[in-house]
């Protein structure tokens, strides 16, 4: 039994060094990490860390005066300010990003966010913040039709008809989320970027494969824009957009909280 | 008085949650009483502090009940450090009252020393130190050996059962022997 009880004194020492060690790593405030309006989807996205245990939860985001608040996935709870979002999007050792999204009822109320700049995100804990907002405008997908689409960890993969005619002059990925790994004119290979303008006709094909990005928050989105110009002379560019599938890594959320953490 | 009797009694109430609406039935609390009890009752070296161990348990687990239940993992509870250092001590005090409960019963039972009061005991205290390394380990990994340990500690605690039971039925059969030598 005495040797238990040195066992124990030493034990629990150990145990105490390792929560002191924890404190040093908790997050007085959540980190918000990125945010979206998006006209398309009718949604607004929002992602912060926060500790892994107690997280601190979001209550809503305020907008030119108006209040948003997460709503309940399940229909019985459909339209109601039911809180929401309990399950984390990520973990890691000692934090978890968490990602609600708003899903906007009418598109009265998103047009209405067109313009939105700024908006207060409130959490549970009393803790806001004023963030700078990106407005994700309605981009329509012209001049194409997509007839094949797939994504995952390995990367994302769009098959595009050609309805009208268009004269294509250059291939860019402008927010630099993804890569491209293939882009394909009727199953052949073409070296980006473009030497000559290529002239594109209805029921030509065009195949796009990306590798796969970060989505800072569920349903991150990201688009390879086509430049050229339409029948008619004006200047045009087709947005293809892909959903991003890979989750921050440990290192990033690390890095972010040395940065922003516990100022 | 059978020692183990009331110890398997005790831990029968620490195992079972039967609830009816939200009041559970069968408190741990009370089966911790019983356990100190039965310790109070016996005579040897260590008894009192298992004594001592078991209340303490008791008016900790006492307290739980009117706790507010969280979803976090036991493993980290951010709050109060004081609080934090509680729980750590609560723990320990767990692993000194199990192994009271084993010396005690040795010394009740003199039979040929089992070799699972010091794997049970060590597999504590494996826990424990586990506590401290897993927590500083990624979430996925945390829970998957946290999985793996519920379920050893699933047999462990089964087996604890068996261990007393067998131990409760050769105190009872070394009484009826003490009495029908004392007639």
């Amino acid at each position: 039994m005495k040797k238990l009880f040195v066992i124990l004194a030493v034990v629990g020492l150990i145990r105490v060094g390792s929560v002191l060690y924890y404190e040093t790593k908790l997050l007085d405030e959540p980190i918000i990490i990125a945010n979206e309006v998006n006209l398309d989807m009718n949604s607004i996205h929002l992602s912060y860390i926060t500790n892994l245990m107690q997280p601190s939860e979001f209550q809503s985001i305020e907008i030119d005066g108006m209040q948003y608040y997460p709503q309940n996935d399940s229909f019985m709870f459909y339209d109601s300010q039911q809180p929401i979002q309990t399950e984390s999007y990520a973990n890691y050792t000692y934090y978890s990003i968490f990602s609600p999204t708003i899903w906007l009822q009418m598109d009265d109320t998103t047009n209405h966010l067109t313009t939105a700049t700024e908006g207060t995100v409130y959490f549970k804990d009393g803790h806001t913040e004023t963030i700078t907002l990106n407005v994700r405008q309605r981009r329509e997908l012209t001049h194409l039709d997509q007839i094949m689409s797939s994504g995952g960890t390995d990367g994302s993969f769009g098959r595009y008809k050609v309805v009208e005619p268009f004269t294509l002059k250059s291939v860019t990925v402008p927010d630099d989320k993804v890569e491209l790994v293939s882009f394909q004119i009727n199953y052949e290979e073409v070296p980006l970027p473009l030497e000559l303008p290529i002239q594109l006709n209805p029921s030509d094909t065009i195949d796009v494969a990306t590798t796969n990005g970060v989505a800072r928050f569920a349903w991150e989105l990201s688009a390879i824009e086509l430049s050229g110009v339409d029948k008619k002379g004006n200047e045009l560019v087709i947005p293809l957009i892909s959903s991003l599938n890979d989750l921050p890594s440990a290192e990033w959320v690390d890095e972010i909280v040395k940065e922003r953490g516990n100022k | 008085m059978n020692f183990h009797k009331l110890v398997l009694i005790g831990l029968l109430f620490q195992f079972l949650d039967i609830n009816i609406g939200v009041v559970d039935i069968m408190p741990d609390f009370v089966g911790l009483i019983i356990i100190a009890y039965a310790f109070s009752k016996i005579k040897v070296p260590y008894a009192a502090l298992g004594m001592y161990c078991s209340v303490l348990l008791s008016i900790s687990s006492f307290i739980e009940m009117f706790q507010e239940k969280t979803q976090t993992s036991s493993f980290y509870e951010v709050g109060d450090l004081w609080m934090q250092i509680l729980f750590i001590v609560i723990g320990l005090v767990d692993i000194l009252y199990l192994a009271c409960i084993f010396y005690v019963s040795n010394k009740i039972v003199k039979i040929e020393s089992s070799v699972f009061p010091t794997l049970f005991i060590s597999a504590q205290i494996l826990v424990q130190l586990f506590t401290s390394f897993g927590m500083h380990l990624p979430f996925d990994v945390l829970e998957g050996v946290t999985i793996s340990m519920l379920i050893l500690f699933f047999f462990f605690y089964m087996y604890f059962v068996v261990f007393l039971w067998k131990r409760k039925n050769i105190e009872k059969k070394m009484y009826e022997e003490m009495q029908a030598e004392s007639h």
